[in-house]
């Protein structure tokens, strides 16, 4: 503004990143942990029956008789199948009165498995961007609001470099601002294209239906379904006619299936209008070398006869590369070494914003302590910046921990898992503000180091899937959480023993009276045998 | 007087309601010129049209708050978001499709 074009950048990139980055470290946190949403499900089902190589075909049929046998007047009902990193066979329903049921098979007697009550991975994945507590529209303003500053805090983060090359290999270490300044740089430079990817990609996930449905609405009017329609490769959906008709066994139309795809790719199976003369049966895929949508064959659920397959109309290129940003937003084709980096870059991004929280208030308290006073704003930010950075760790060690301990029968489980949750982060939050800086950050990185440490342990005592069971059988679902649950252990007690160090060398450094004097100790001391 | 002349209506805080409000209606008219411009002019089909709109709003919008962020001065951000907006008002009328609403 007043200055030049740089100096208005850096401006406009503070703010921004300021005011709505501990919102932005919960994003970036939560999304991280979805790439792994149903492997966390998986942990936090301790009780679930793997599928071990059951047939595909089979486990359709056992979902089938189960719901021919056991549930009434089903309207309609979908079979999600254990195939890729998906570890349930799930089957689902809502009956002619409305009411809907869930119940988890067993893959290979096809009985239901009483699993524990848990808001699981999927849970976490969906705070990404509906948070917890609130109106969905409210969240999802809140969460598209914090990704257009996001937006802007990348693009000005860019004009402001002089030399974003060099960044990448620039670490000054115990430089105090300038050391925070580097490490911010190398977790903004290096993952650029994925935080660049990961922004934009999730904007436009919340642009129709949040942020710009004047776009949509410019074309349709309030005609929103003839937009889907012509987008969607999909079949529309049918009315059911009202005139009930015998169903036509699955098996017919699963020979058909495996002709055309082979069935092992085969995720979920829907049938719509069940019993109806309209009833119809939807096969789709994911394939995981592909950055499709999902592919679909629907066929009539009464004579069995093809009716729609979603290859055959290819999408336009504007539709296309919607598709694929969103696809790549999600990762749902990325394999176990993609995975892996989606979540680091995750992890990168949400270091990015936390070192960039950090260096607005170091720069600040540099000039407090000069003027030996600090404002009210930069007390609030510090005691801000613990709780969150180090505190939502905290919380989500405390979420699974809540998965261990509460009761198996105990009334709305999942809810209580997510009450530890947030309680455990509303006290991480309260504690800092009643402490000095460095004493909050030391003593919560000890606690999130035996939050993470200890669960291996915890989920010893509590369940059969130890750490020594699961790699025994070769379960590197359990075992890779387990795992990284003690890295992150070890790296924050690595964190706490670094600032203690840290403290107790300052404290030679503080005893000094004159700033000449100190400069002049730390290389008497260093030179000390 | 002076709260609100300092307060509410000094640069900067004039700067942030005309980047995150004017900027938002500017983006939403650009984008739904642009849609319009694509599916009329060329043999775009309709959806392509507004899916170009859709995926192209962000980007417009960030480069209008960067715009008006790094404008010389708040009288030039002001009449620069006017103009731009009753310009694209009237592409839009010209190019609306019939009987939308």
């Amino acid at each position: 503004m007043n200055g030049t074009f740089r100096q208005s950048m850096n401006w406009l990139h503070t703010w921004s990143g300021l005011l709505v980055g501990s919102l932005l470290y919960f994003m970036f946190v939560t999304g991280s942990l979805g790439y792994f949403d149903t492997e966390i499900d998986r942990w936090m089902q301790p009780e679930v029956v793997l599928a071990d190589g059951a047939e595909v075909s089979n486990m359709v049929l056992l979902a089938e008789q189960y719901i021919t046998q056991q549930v009434a007047n089903v309207e309609s009902w979908r079979v999600a199948l254990p195939v890729g990193r998906e570890p349930l066979l799930t089957v689902s329903w809502r009956d002619t009165q409305g009411v809907s049921g869930e119940t988890i098979l067993n893959p290979h007697t096809g009985l239901p498995v009483a699993v524990r009550k848990t808001g699981g991975g999927q849970l976490l994945y969906m705070m990404h961007w509906q948070l917890h507590y609130l109106p969905n529209q409210v969240a999802r303003w809140l969460t598209s609001i914090a990704a257009m500053f996001m937006l802007i805090a990348l693009i000005t983060g860019i004009v402001v470099h002089k030399k974003i090359f060099k960044d990448i290999f620039t670490f000054r270490p115990n430089k105090k601002q300038r050391s925070w300044l580097d490490v911010h740089n190398i977790f903004s430079v290096l993952p650029l294209p994925f935080h660049l990817m990961i922004t934009y990609s999730g904007l436009l996930f919340l642009a129709g239906s949040t942020m710009m449905p004047a776009i949509i609405t410019g074309s349709y009017g309030t005609d929103w379904q003839s937009y889907f329609d012509e987008r969607s490769t999909r079949f529309a959906i049918v009315e059911p006619a009202g005139k009930s008709a015998a169903p036509l066994p699955l098996v017919t139309v699963i020979n058909d299936v495996e002709q055309r795809w082979g069935i092992e790719n085969v995720g979920r199976v829907i049938v719509r209008n069940n019993g109806d003369r309209n009833a119809r049966v939807s096969f789709s895929r994911f394939l995981s070398d592909d950055l499709k949508a999902r592919e679909t064959l629907t066929y009539d659920g009464i004579s069995g006869e093809l009716l729609h397959d979603s290859t055959a109309k290819k999408p336009s290129l504007a539709t296309q590369t919607s598709t694929v940003l969103l696809a790549l937003h999600e990762g749902l084709f990325a394999s176990w070494p993609l995975r892996w980096l989606y979540f680091l870059s995750g992890i990168l991004g949400a270091g990015m914003i936390a070192t960039g929280l950090i260096l607005w208030a170091v720069k600040r308290r540099a000039k407090a302590e000069r003027l030996g006073k600090a404002h009210r704003g930069l007390v609030f930010v510090e005691g801000l910046n613990a709780g969150t950075v180090i505190g939502l760790p905290i919380a989500i060690a405390v979420y699974f921990w809540a998965n261990r301990l509460l009761a198996i029968n105990v009334a709305d489980r999942e809810e209580k898992e997510v009450a530890a949750l947030f309680i455990a982060w509303a006290i991480t939050l309260i504690y800092p503000m009643f402490r000095p800086v460095k004493g909050a950050w030391r003593e919560l990185l000890w606690l999130a180091a035996a939050a993470y440490g200890l669960l291996p342990i915890v989920n010893a005592l509590t369940t059969e899937h130890h750490l020594a069971n699961s790699l025994a059988q070769g379960d590197w679902v359990m075992a890779g959480f387990d795992l990284t649950a003690l890295a992150f252990g070890a790296t924050a007690l690595r964190a706490a023993c670094y600032l203690r160090a840290r403290e107790s060398r300052g404290l030679v450094k503080s005893s000094g009276k004159s700033k000449v004097e100190t400069l002049v100790a730390v290389p008497i001391k260093a030179t000390a045998p | 007087m002076r709260f609100f002349s300092e307060r509410f209506f000094n640069p900067v805080s004039s700067r942030i309601a005309a980047g995150v409000v004017g900027g938002f209606l500017l983006a939403n008219l650009l984008s739904i010129l642009l849609s319009y411009v694509v599916y009329s002019l060329s043999p775009v089909a309709k959806v392509d049209g507004v899916n170009v709109g859709i995926l192209s709003s962000f980007l417009i919008y960030a480069v209008i708050i960067i715009w008006v962020f790094s404008a010389r001065s708040v009288r030039q951000v002001w009449l620069g978001l006017l103009t731009a907006a009753s310009l694209s008002a009237v592409g839009i009328t010209l190019l609306m499709p019939e009987n939308l609403l």
